[in-house]
C-alpha cells in the first residue's frame, strides 16, 4: 500500500471511530423521567432547597435538581438502565440522603421522609 | 439566512469579481501592469504609520477587491461576547447558596408536521435568576437588561424566608458500591435534565 493509500484508509477508519463511538456521558437507548419529593418528619412538611442527584455506576453523575416549594425534585431524559441508580440529597454540602432507585420505567418516586 | 448574510457574501463576491476581473483586463490589454518612472511613482501615506510606493498602480485594482473580500469575511465574524454582570445581597441566609441564572424560553415556531425546523438568534436580554439554599423558599428574579450601555443586573437585595434546619432531618445514608464523580455543577453534568 502505498502513502495515499496509507492516509486514505486512515482518514477512513477515523471517520467510523468518529461516527459509531457515543462520546463520554451520552447513553444509547430510551430515557425517562424520575420525579420525587422530599419532606421533614419533624416539621412535617417539605424541605426547598436540597440538592439532589442521581449517581451511576457507569453514566456518573446527573445534573443537579433542586427541591422547590414543595420538596418536589425531578429530571427528564433519565436513561433506562438494568444496574440501579443511587438517589443522593445534599443539604448544602452536606449528604443527608442515599439510596438505589430501579429506573427501567418512568419513575415517581414515593415521598421521602427524612 | 439573514440579510446581513447575504450582503456580506455578495461583497465577498463582488470582491472576487474585482480580483479575476482585473486579471481578465490585463490578459485582454486594457489594463497594464507596466511601471512607471520612479518620479511618477503613487505613494499613499497614512500618519506616518502607514507608507506605501508604488510604480504599478493598476495593483490598486487587486487592492481594493481584495479589501472587499477582507470587510466581507470580517463582518461574518461572530460579535466578541459581552459578559454580564451581576450585583445585589442576599439577606439573612446562613447555608451556602447556588445561583442560577438561565435565559429566559426561546421557542422554536410551532409545527404540525412532526418535524422541527427553525432558528433561534439567541438572547440574553431577558434572563432567570434563581436561588436555592437548603431549608430555604427558592427565591426567582426576571432580568431585563438594556439593549445598550453596561451589561449589568442590579439585583438589589434578596430576602429568603426559611422553612426547614438541618437539624430538622434525619439522615438515611447507604453505601456506594462504586467510586461515583464527586458532586459537580449542571455543566459538568453526564446526565439527565433537571425540572
Amino acid at each position: 500500500m502505498n502513502a495515499r493509500g496509507l492516509v486514505a484508509a486512515a482518514l477512513t477508519a477515523m471517520a467510523i471511530v468518529m461516527t459509531s463511538t457515543p462520546s463520554f456521558g451520552q447513553a444509547a437507548g430510551p430515557s425517562v423521567p424520575v420525579q420525587g419529593q422530599v419532606l421533614s418528619r419533624n416539621i412535617n412538611g417539605p424541605v426547598p432547597g436540597l440538592t439532589v442527584f442521581l449517581v451511576h455506576e457507569f453514566l456518573g453523575r446527573s445534573a443537579p435538581s433542586y427541591t422547590d416549594a414543595y420538596g418536589r425534585f425531578g429530571w427528564t431524559a433519565i436513561p433506562v438502565r438494568s444496574e440501579p441508580y443511587f438517589l443522593e440529597i445534599y443539604w448544602g454540602q452536606n449528604l443527608v440522603y442515599r439510596q438505589p432507585v430501579a429506573v427501567t420505567a418512568p419513575v415517581s418516586l414515593p415521598a421521602i421522609q427524612l | 439566512m439573514t440579510v446581513f448574510e447575504v450582503v456580506a457574501l455578495i461583497a465577498a463576491f463582488c470582491g472576487f469579481a474585482m480580483v479575476l476581473g482585473g486579471i481578465w483586463l490585463m490578459a485582454k490589454g486594457v489594463i497594464t501592469l507596466a511601471a512607471t518612472p520612479k518620479t511618477d511613482a503613487l505613494t499613499i501615506e497614512w500618519k506616518k504609520q502607514f507608507r506605501m510606493n508604488t510604480q504599478v498602480p493598476g495593483l490598486a485594482f487587486f487592492m481594493v477587491g481584495l479589501l472587499f473580500v477582507w470587510v466581507a469575511l470580517r463582518s461574518l465574524h461572530p460579535a466578541d461576547i459581552v459578559p454580564i454582570e451581576f450585583e445585589g445581597t442576599i439577606k439573612g441566609v446562613e447555608e451556602p447558596v447556588s445561583i442560577l441564572v438561565r435565559p429566559h424560553a426561546w421557542e422554536l415556531p410551532s409545527t404540525t408536521s412532526g418535524e422541527i425546523t427553525g432558528k433561534i438568534y439567541p438572547d440574553l436580554s431577558v434572563l432567570v435568576l434563581v436561588v436555592n439554599a437548603p431549608g430555604y423558599q427558592p427565591y426567582s428574579k426576571l432580568i431585563k437588561l438594556k439593549a445598550d450601555g453596561p451589561r449589568l443586573a442590579q439585583l438589589g437585595t434578596l430576602e429568603l424566608h426559611r422553612n426547614v434546619r438541618e437539624s430538622d432531618l434525619s439522615k438515611s445514608i447507604t453505601d456506594l458500591p462504586f467510586n461515583a464523580p464527586a458532586p459537580a455543577k449542571s455543566e459538568n453534568a453526564a446526565f439527565g435534565v433537571a425540572q
